[in-house]
């Protein structure tokens, strides 16, 4: 078991997912050991939250971690941390799974289901992984209702901004500024620099 | 707001959200790529974007199962890594040089997306993974798109989706493939070039990356190819094709 206190870093020493993958880069298995400790249970839990099934989530999860280990070379530390690099590749790919195994139809059409709380079925003990997951919380509560429905269903749902306008009866380009002031918003709220 | 859905200048720098959402289709996110690769505010917006979303992401985390760690640490023991652009330290003096080309690396990226686009979407709109897939040779798919001659053509692999994009006046090309199946260990794939009279000449075996994926410059002399194939042959390649290919395309 994965403690949680190795997974919630983003106070603790934001360098040291990077500087790991940075050394990943060069073929350092080692490094990689370390890296996966740090990152994979924020990459499972991340695409657990967006396929729900759970063996699948562990397959795509392995996929993309797979993916970290040859692809390191690719990071550039200019463009941001290696957290936000191996997390945005996680989502992609848990999105790009769920767009190929259901058509928009097939998901859910009404947006309650999204704007629902996430249903772990684990108890996290971890205060500080708790501390993250109220902090996401109360920042996704200040958003508008318009602005959170849109980033719920982006995020977690994988909609299109068309799928979003669609589900919202909203204008494309509403739904294109409220996903993108909504995301401001959360920057703010959360102070990612 | 909306006045501006339909103009594409003042619209384009909205697409920071969706784009760090992943809510953009194919064709939209190449647009947005090449602006990004211009457009420095957008840059800073984008890259501050994507950090939000991995937070909201690592909100998520949970203990990943534990049988996992040995799965990918078995699978990269024989996973071979992307050769990396430089070797050069990440110092912050060099910090300059980087940007430019992250910048360039950008423009490489969206030229790659952009010949999806050409192709009538060499990988079907739902394939967005092709943005990461392709950018390890992107440069070099870049560099042969650019040339005046480029052909690109698709070329159905069963339910794969492949495409070859050949400079004639360079004498490069390039097959770009994705969903292709896994092979066992005693064969691979093998790419040919055929003259206009039939006659196959081998230009290279390869196997798919792990999803599936390939990008593979074709070797040899691409003089009078008329058409490219793919054959299945036994594992190290054969140096005249041993069954019916199992795709090809008119190159001419």
């Amino acid at each position: 078991m994965i403690p949680f206190e190795s997974m919630s870093t983003s106070n603790k020493d934001p360098d040291e997912v990077t500087k790991l993958l940075l050394l990943t880069a060069r073929g350092d298995e080692a490094a990689f050991r370390d890296l996966y400790d740090l990152m994979a249970g924020s990459v499972f839990g991340l695409v657990r939250r967006v396929l729900r099934d759970p063996s699948q989530s562990e397959e795509v999860a392995q996929e993309v971690l797979v993916e970290v280990w040859r692809l390191a070379a690719r990071f550039d530390p200019d463009r941001g941390t290696g957290k936000t690099w191996i997390l945005t590749m996680a989502h992609r790919r848990a999105i790009d799974r769920v767009r190929s195994a259901q058509s928009a139809a097939n998901r859910d059409t009404a947006y309650g289901v999204a704007s629902h709380e996430p249903d772990h079925d684990h108890v996290s003990a971890d205060v500080e992984h708790e501390f993250e997951k109220r902090q996401v919380r109360n920042a996704m509560k200040q958003l508008t209702p318009i602005q959170r429905a849109a980033v719920e269903l982006a995020f977690y749902k994988g909609y299109t901004h068309t799928e979003v306008a669609t589900t919202l009866e909203i204008p494309l380009g509403t739904a294109k500024t409220r996903l993108r002031d909504g995301l401001i918003h959360l920057r703010d709220a959360l102070g990612v620099t | 707001m909306d006045a501006n859905e339909y103009d594409n200048e003042a619209e384009i720098h909205l697409l920071a959200g969706p784009y760090a959402l992943d809510a953009l289709d194919d064709i939209e996110r190449a647009r947005f790529d090449r602006h990004l690769a211009t457009c420095e505010p957008c840059q800073n917006e984008t890259y501050e974007l994507l950090a939000t979303v991995a937070r909201l992401g690592e909100a998520d985390a949970e203990a990943a199962p534990p049988a996992m760690r040995d799965a990918v640490l078995a699978q990269i023991a024989q996973t071979p890594q992307v050769v990396p652009r430089s070797q050069a330290a990440t110092s912050s003096d060099q910090r300059a040089s980087k940007g430019r080309r992250a910048t360039r690396w950008l423009g490489a990226a969206a030229a790659v997306l952009a010949i999806g686009a050409i192709g009538a979407g060499i990988f079907g709109v739902q394939e967005r993974q092709s943005a990461d897939v392709l950018t390890a040779q992107s440069q070099q798919v870049a560099d042969l798109v650019a040339s005046p001659d480029t052909i690109v053509r698709q070329m159905p692999m069963g339910d794969a989706s492949s495409a070859v994009v050949m400079s004639p006046s360079k004498g490069q090309a390039m097959m770009i493939a994705q969903g292709v199946p896994a092979l066992p260990a005693d064969q691979t794939y093998e790419l040919w070039t055929l003259t206009a009279d039939g006659q196959a000449r081998p230009a290279g075996t390869w196997v798919p990356g792990p999803n599936g994926t390939a990008t593979v410059a074709l070797e040899g002399d691409l003089a009078g190819t008329a058409a490219v194939a793919v054959t299945v042959e036994p594992a190290g390649g054969s140096s005249t094709p041993s069954g019916a290919p199992i795709a090809q395309v008119v190159m001419a």
